[in-house]
């Protein structure tokens, strides 16, 4: 409620109403439904000035605005107290939120500016290394199963030999068959010559090398034959070795590659993850350290808040002054609402004259901030 | 499973390719090699190796698969695999036979 209209209802109360000598005035407002009449300009019901009833009133509403003025302190303090904590408590949130913006940016710029950048460095080095042994296990596998053709190319062959050496040993079984055979004509021709007697001599002498030939040849063809098995026996110590080398399981190989190639795809993935995250960091903490800023800059509003209870409470004394200045005035010049009105204007501006300059601020704009 | 042409022989591989696959492989290289390997008849020879069964190939196998590819001049007319499982796709790409899967 404005003064001047305080004091229009105040006259109103002076020139025609019954004052109250108990209550408050807010409650007299209330209660009475005279009160809120309005005032006429004849000045029909009115009072004077120097009834005792008026004093009275002057006092009540001396204690009201007294009141009024303890609570307008009281918000004055809690607001210097509370403020001042805040707006610290908002400082070190923003210097602690800027401290953190500014580590963050610099491990990004770090991890990203750095020559060469570690992040990617690292990861594309990982990554690369990965791709490489994936590669190289892929190779490796690639040069198992070439080497295990050849080995098969080599069994293979082995194989030919043992069934060649098992051809001569054939060969070798005619040949013991044959010489078996020319030792028995032998030995039946040396009969033949024994029964002829001194003219089958000579021919005893030639049945006698032929023999001594079979036997040579029976040996001959024993040795080949020892020759052919011990090649036997090696050839399938060969063809066992060939096999056992052709033969590999490559699933092991196979499955670590495929490992490799996941391990991969996860690198790639959480690369970008981190980039992503690492991004999504900093923009929270640059709009933290902006949201902080604005809380901060709200809380300078408090100058304003201060100011307005400082002219709140010397509208107040004021008042009061007016309010007592009014009690003391003769009455003789005052027989109508219109006059009292006047009078309560009069010296209320007089009252006023010291008050501050109300700051018209309202709003708390950004960048506006009205200072005086 | 695909249709094989009059003029190509089937090879049906087994459950387990391994090292002893080479006595149904063997008579094929054979007839695969030599003067007469090179004659009209043996190059209009397709072979394809039907691996519907098969689960598992050593290296063995995979070796006497490279032979036959080379015995057939590396010529994807002529040599064919068919009816590969899924896990020994990467096993045969990395034997250098892919080119072979129908």
């Amino acid at each position: 409620m404005g003064l001047a209209l305080t004091f229009a209802l105040a006259a109103g109360y002076f020139c025609g109403c019954p004052l109250p000598h108990h209550n408050s005035v807010s409650e007299t407002l209330k209660a009475d439904p005279i009160a809120t009449k309005p005032l006429d300009s004849k000045g029909e019901g009115q009072s004077s000035l120097s009834e005792p009833g008026n004093s009275l009133w002057c006092a009540s509403l001396a204690s009201e605005v007294a009141d009024v003025r303890s609570n307008v302190n009281r918000s004055k303090g809690l607001i210097a107290n509370g403020i001042p904590e805040l707006s610290n408590s908002f400082d070190a949130i923003n210097s602690m939120v800027q401290d953190q913006r500014l580590a963050l940016t610099s491990l990004l710029n770090n991890l990203i500016n750095a020559k060469p950048p570690i992040v990617e460095f690292s990861f594309r080095k990982i990554n690369e290394d990965v791709a490489s042994t994936s590669q190289n296990l892929s190779g490796f596998a690639g040069l198992v199963i070439q080497s295990s053709k050849l080995n098969m190319d080599v069994h293979f062959e082995i194989e030919d030999v043992a069934t060649d050496l098992a051809r001569i040993n054939d060969l070798v079984n005619g040949v013991e068959w044959i010489a078996k055979q020319t030792h028995l004509l032998a030995l039946n021709a040396s009969i033949e010559a024994a029964q002829v007697g001194a003219a089958g001599r000579g021919f005893q002498v030639v049945a006698t090398e032929i023999r001594n030939l079979a036997h040579r040849s029976k040996q001959i063809s024993e040795s080949i034959r020892d020759s052919a098995a011990s090649a036997n026996a090696r050839v399938l110590r060969a063809q066992a070795a060939s096999s056992k080398s052709a033969s590999q399981d490559l699933s092991v190989l196979l499955d670590s590659k495929t490992h490799l190639d996941k391990v991969r795809g996860r690198m790639k993935m959480l690369d970008q993850e981190i980039m992503l995250l690492m991004a999504e960091v900093s923009y929270i903490s640059t709009t933290i350290g902006q949201k902080t800023g604005d809380a901060v800059r709200c809380l300078q509003f408090e100058d304003i808040v201060r100011q307005i209870l400082d002219h709140i409470d010397a509208d107040l004394v004021a008042l009061a002054n007016t309010l007592q200045r009014i009690s003391q005035t003769d009455p003789s010049g005052v027989s109508a609402p219109a006059d009292l009105l006047s009078l309560c204007q009069s010296i209320l501006a007089e009252e006023r004259q010291a008050a501050p300059h109300l700051p018209s601020q309202s709003e708390l704009a950004a960048s506006e901030l009205e200072l005086f | 499973m695909e249709t094989i042409s009059q003029t190509s022989e089937l090879i049906e591989a087994p459950q387990n390719g391994t090292f002893e696959w080479r006595h149904a492989i063997r008579p094929i290289l054979r007839s695969l090699e030599g003067p007469e390997a090179n004659n009209n008849s043996q190059n209009s020879r397709l072979i394809t190796v039907d691996m519907k069964q098969t689960v598992s190939l050593d290296t063995a196998a995979l070796g006497m698969l490279l032979q036959l590819e080379d015995r057939l001049k590396q010529d994807p007319q002529r040599f064919r695999l068919i009816n590969v499982h899924p896990e020994l796709r990467s096993l045969i790409e990395v034997a250098g036979l892919a080119k072979y899967l129908r």
